[in-house]
């Protein structure tokens, strides 16, 4: 680590003129805004669900994010990946969102990376998150546009101990949720609810999507991220934690649908599978052993 | 005989079951291919190894609905 990053960060004049409506909430204040400023973000999948919501976390204030994508920008992603222009097509999403990204949020260290995420590759590119990850200060938005991928990433976070914050869109319908291994172990993770032999028949390429639909998704993801991020020193929490107005537990364990169409959102609690392929046999592993660390 | 009629919702649309049913035998008999969709009952996700295992009880709401996965 650098000098730079071990200094204790402060806001600076500038920094309250900008961030001013966020620091007037009570939620957030200096102490929540100086909290996000030395959050990470990883974020999978540089399409219309992961620009926006890096052009949020990015602006609002989070310290490092990490874009991860190999696709190259073409003319049909214009309608609803507003970073992008007909002057960037043909070159990697990632790279001009980092570019454009860096104008836009001078605060924020931004990382990227034009290749696939893969199991393999993972650990060299999430290294620079090990640290904000065990000061429970990072988390992963996965924002990708297909089914392979996102089994990969949820396997990843478990194995990680990455705190998942996923959303999807395709035609008019939305799916949103966040998984924790740590924090709140009974809501499971992404395979608990879509097993490996799920089959996905919905995308944006075959169903098509509008743009501000994205955008619903894009930013209820964000907002997701920004208040998981500020309540990480939370306690830990199970389902027989009580509710209470505005707490964690609202967020953690909860599955939201969006209807496009209707505007309506539905909710319903995840429940963890006991004989989940992928977060069970890590169970007793990796999680007990976070929960120490956590608990320490 | 007396016949118990199970009334359930189904994505919000009343059914009544002539016998009980298991949330798997219940998505068969609606042509649900099981794999493309995940399944809430009474406001919370079944995982789906447990479906075959839980029978619909009357007034239950089942909510059933396509994976997505696009972005």
């Amino acid at each position: 680590m650098s000098a730079t990053a071990q200094k204790r960060p402060s806001l600076d004049d500038k920094d309250f003129i900008r961030y001013s409506r966020q620091i007037f909430l009570p939620e957030v204040g200096e102490a929540g805004q100086l909290q996000l400023k030395q959050c990470h973000v990883v974020i999978i999948g540089c399409g219309g669900l992961g620009l926006l919501a890096a052009q949020y976390l990015a602006c609002a204030g989070i310290g490092s994010i990490t874009l991860v994508d190999d696709d190259r920008v073409e003319l049909s992603n214009l309608p609803r990946q507003l970073l992008f222009s007909e002057a960037d097509i043909g070159q990697h999403k990632a790279l001009v969102a980092k570019q454009k990204l860096a104008v836009l949020a001078p605060n924020c260290q931004l990382f990227a990376f034009a290749q696939m995420l893969t199991l393999d590759s993972a650990e060299s590119l999430l290294a620079h998150v090990a640290t904000a990850n065990r000061q429970q200060s990072a988390l992963l938005l996965d924002c990708t546009d297909n089914l392979a991928a996102r089994h990969s990433i949820n396997q990843l976070c478990i194995e990680h101990a990455l705190p998942l914050v996923s959303a999807s869109i395709a035609a008019f319908n939305g799916q949103l949720f966040a998984v924790d291994q740590r924090r709140f172990p009974a809501g499971g993770c992404y395979h608990c609810v879509f097993p490996n032999d799920t089959y996905a028949p919905q995308n944006c390429s075959n169903q098509g999507v509008l743009g501000p639909s994205v955008g619903v998704m894009a930013s209820m993801q964000a907002l997701l991220a920004i208040q998981l991020l500020l309540s990480a020193t939370a306690p830990i929490l199970d389902h027989s934690t009580k509710p209470q107005a505005g707490g964690v537990e609202h967020l953690l364990g909860q599955f939201w649908r969006f209807d496009a169409k209707s505007l309506q959102w539905h909710s319903a609690r995840l429940t963890r599978d006991s004989e989940c392929e992928v977060c069970a046999p890590s169970w007793n592993a990796n999680t007990a052993q976070a929960l120490k660390s956590v608990h320490k | 005989m007396r016949f118990v009629v199970i009334l359930i919702h189904l994505n919000n649309v009343p059914q009544t079951l002539q016998q009980p049913l298991s949330l798997q035998a219940l998505l068969e008999a609606q042509n649900i291919s099981q794999q493309s969709v995940a399944l809430v009952l009474n406001e919370t996700v079944v995982p789906r190894h447990r479906w075959s295992s839980i029978l619909c009880h009357h007034e239950d709401k089942i909510d059933v609905f396509a994976v997505v996965a696009g972005g």
